[in-house]
């Protein structure tokens, strides 16, 4: 859209108007750079757009099966967290949970070093999803809010998400719907669509383990392509950053990891 | 008034009740026995003993003592309803103010009035003085000092200045200090006093004793403020036709709601709890409770907790009258509501922040249920399942309910939860689970630090390819050491893990296809004896 350049001024107000009805963000205010040139580039507003729905899916596998998308949850509650910052005020997440699921296993400590400090995260444990989506819907309408995050583990109505993006228009808050793996991408009024899944990570030089990696897919964007990258995620920074292309895990290709090895090894044998 | 009714037995020995004060317990009030026995008040307990050995005493109870005149003052009431309270002091002890002007003749007289409230009074266990007169000072003059036979004092109409002119000075409401120095001056009467010209007598005292005078004359008005009836905020609505539809009970309550508000707007009161109960033609009643997390006057706030639940409500004959009851209130300051709805400019989000979010936490709670609205707590604990909590998201942290010991901690490590990131994952598990490992040599990778080359949770398998570690974390040894015969069941087996002092090895691994876990392994086994069936191996989390 921004890319279109050269066009009738008939055109560009048409474009607005369309842009109005469809309630996405003009001003840079109302946009969230990941801080990554290559996703922000591939996303039309250059950023995350605020004040709307964003679905992120785990992947489909192992862990999804039980229920867990641990990656997915880091990259949502990092995402908030960043919003958060940026608003300058203190403002609150609220996340909306089913309990007794998978869902509710979340780590305050962990939360915290992702910067979702603790006055700063309200949890609502719904006794199902029903009430889940209506406390969802309630946040979403709050302007004290200022992301409300919900952890669903079935697939929703299109009818239920478009109702929480409208919700989400009228309130002017982003909601992040989670959702562990899911297979079929079905239709989704959500604005964009990631699904997020943990990559090997490269090894590091010594042993142990290295930055965390994960596949990053923009599955679906209104206005946008479908994108997929391998991000690296840095825990002492909060911030992502591409992976550089993967290796193989064999040594010959890291001559200076093989040395370190061979240095840790010898000192447990001298142990 | 002194000495309700459980100290009716002491009415006839010497009684009294005492008071710390500057250093010295002192007598703050006695019984007539004691008086007469030469026990004033002021007097030091040790003095008093010495006076009178077989002393009773009680502490005095501010609280109590005020409690006690509340409920005077509503006994009163059906005299008149211009009540006040004289609050207790040095200058004689409570009292109750009655303005009985307008009053009397529905008692038969003011003579007739004045035996009614005695004979009740003493029926109740009190012995009363009670004075009567144009003004409130003479009143207080009269009850205080002409009372001493126990009859009512009655000062007729005009006549303050030739009935009351004897009084000692005593019956002017005077400070102490004014008081001594009038009697170093020789002035003990207030016949002394009215003689005396009133210019030098502002110029050493003040206003003090001329004001007093006029108000016990009558010069002067002085106004009595009255203590307002409280009435409970309740309302109600009949109807004329049974009702049976929910737009209609909304409605209804709506104008409850609002007639509520309006009360609790002049008494600058807001909302804690609240009943609303509705009564069917049947007889049959049904009552929804609603709890605010923080003081509400918001009628649209309090409907939205309300309709929640008025959905699920059974109309069955019909409803004949809805009441509201407001059983909890709390103070609020007036605000200003803001004007624009649906804009959200920066300033109003400042002046309103806070708000909307408890508003919106007490909606959640209202249909989620108590204690399901929480926020995080990063507790001081070591221990990974205990650094963790849950507090209901509107409460705030206490540092002095927390157990002893986290407490100290917290006073060692002040910021003991905060991590080095990624060091804690973003899912525990509630409990620890037991995994499967692999056995060693399935598939060794020589170079790596590796405890284990795989395990199976859940039905998977997962084949490791990375690890890092061991981080080990020792229980709370001093909670003691592990009771030997109680370690029998896999069920107590964790409970044991958190209070006895197990020592647990954290790894982080990560699999072939790149998730990460936190596996734990027991280096020393429980049991000894059945070291072999034990699991070793376990999964306490998720990484990202």
């Amino acid at each position: 859209m921004h890319g279109v350049s050269g066009t009738s001024p008939k055109l560009e107000a048409l474009r607005e108007q369309i842009q109005k009805i469809e309630g996405l963000p003009r001003t840079s205010e109302d946009i969230l750079p990941f801080g990554l040139a290559d996703i922000d580039e591939a996303l039309p507003w250059g950023g995350l757009p605020l004040a709307c729905l964003h679905h992120v899916v785990g992947e489909d596998d192992a862990l999804g099966a039980c229920g867990f998308a641990p990656s997915a949850v880091t990259f949502v509650a990092a995402l908030t967290a960043r919003l958060k910052a940026r608003r300058k005020e203190c403002g609150t997440v609220l996340w909306c949970l089913p309990r007794y699921k998978a869902a509710d296993t979340l780590y305050g400590p962990a939360l915290n070093t992702l910067g979702l400090s603790e006055d700063a995260l309200v949890l609502a444990r719904a006794k199902d999803e029903t009430e889940a989506l209506w406390a969802m819907e309630e946040g979403l309408c709050c302007p004290d809010i200022d992301a409300v995050i919900g952890s669903l583990a079935s697939p929703l109505s299109l009818a239920a998400e478009r109702r929480l993006q409208l919700a989400a228009e009228r309130g002017g808050t982003t909601g992040f719907l989670l959702q562990p793996g899911l297979a079929a991408a079905s239709a989704s009024a959500a604005v964009t669509r990631w699904r997020v899944g943990a990559a090997p990570s490269a090894p590091p030089l010594w042993p142990g383990l290295g930055q965390t990696r994960w596949t990053l897919t923009l599955d679906r964007c209104r206005q946008g392509t479908p994108h997929s990258w391998t991000v690296e995620w840095c825990d002492e920074t909060c911030t992502f950053r591409l992976a550089a292309p993967l290796c193989d895990r064999s040594l010959d290709q890291f001559p200076g990891q093989a040395s370190a090895h061979e240095r840790t090894s010898a000192l447990r044998a001298v142990a | 008034m002194s000495e309700p009714a459980p100290y009716a037995p002491w009415r006839k020995k010497p009684f009294a009740v005492i008071a710390a004060d500057a250093g010295a317990v002192r007598i703050a009030a006695a019984n007539s026995a004691a008086r007469a026995a030469g026990v004033d008040p002021g007097l030091s307990l040790t003095d008093a003993r010495a006076v009178v050995p077989t002393l009773k005493v009680v502490e005095a109870d501010p609280a109590a003592d005020r409690a006690c005149l509340d409920a005077m003052l509503a006994w009163a009431r059906r005299y008149t309803p211009w009540l006040a309270i004289e609050g207790l002091d040095e200058r004689g002890g409570a009292g109750l103010w009655l303005d009985i002007t307008g009053c009397a003749h529905l008692f038969g007289g003011e003579q007739a009035l004045l035996q009614d409230v005695k004979s009740r009074l003493n029926r109740l266990g009190f012995v009363c003085r009670l004075g009567l007169a144009d003004t409130p000072g003479a009143a207080w003059a009269a009850a205080r000092c002409l009372t001493s036979s126990g009859a009512p004092a009655c000062v007729p109409e005009g006549e303050q200045r030739t009935h009351l002119s004897m009084l000692p000075t005593t019956a002017l409401r005077l400070s102490p200090r004014t008081l001594e120095t009038l009697n170093r001056l020789g002035v003990r009467t207030l016949a002394d006093l009215l003689v005396l010209p009133r210019a030098p007598l502002t110029r050493r005292f003040g206003q003090e004793v001329c004001l007093r005078l006029d108000q016990l004359l009558g010069r002067v008005d002085e106004p009595l403020s009255p203590e307002m009836e409280r009435l409970p905020y309740v309302a109600r609505i009949n109807f004329a036709e049974p009702i049976g539809r929910t737009e209609d009970v909304e409605a209804a309550l709506r104008d409850l709601l609002d007639s509520l508000c309006v009360r609790l707007e002049k008494d600058r009161k807001g909302i804690r709890r609240l009943v609303f109960e509705v009564f069917r033609v049947d007889n049959t009643a049904d009552r929804i409770a609603m709890g605010t997390g923080q003081a509400v006057r918001r009628p649209e706030h309090l409907f939205r907790l309300f309709r929640e639940k008025i959905d699920g409500l059974d109309a069955g004959f019909g409803i004949e009258f809805l009441m509201l009851t407001v059983t909890a209130t709390d103070l609020m300051a007036s605000e200003q509501e803001r004007i624009s709805i649906g804009t959200k400019p920066e300033s109003e989000r400042a002046s309103q922040s806070g708000r909307d979010l408890a508003l919106l936490i007490d909606r959640l709670e209202a249909r989620l249920g108590s204690g399901r609205v929480v926020r995080p707590q990063i507790r001081a604990s070591h221990i990974p399942e205990r650094a963790a909590g849950f507090v209901p998201a509107l409460s705030r942290v206490n540092q002095a309910t927390l157990p002893g010991d986290v407490r100290e901690a917290a006073l060692l490590h002040s910021d003991f939860g905060r991590m080095r990131p990624g060091a804690r994952p973003i899912h525990l598990l509630p409990k620890p689970e037991s995994v499967d490992p692999m056995p060693v040599g399935a598939s060794a990778s020589p170079t790596q630090v590796m405890p284990l080359p795989g395990f199976s949770w859940r039905r998977q398998t997962y084949h490791l390819a990375a690890a890092e570690g061991p981080e080990r974390i020792a229980g709370s040894w001093w909670r003691g050491a592990l009771p030997p015969d109680r370690s029998k069941e896999q069920q107590s087996y964790f409970t044991l893990c958190e209070d006895g002092g197990a020592v647990r090895e954290y790894w982080r691994v990560e699999s072939e296809d790149g998730a990460r876990f936190w596996l734990f392994y027991l280096p020393f086994p429980l049991l000894q004896s059945r070291a072999d069936h034990q699991p070793r191996w376990f999964l306490h989390g998720l990484f990202a």
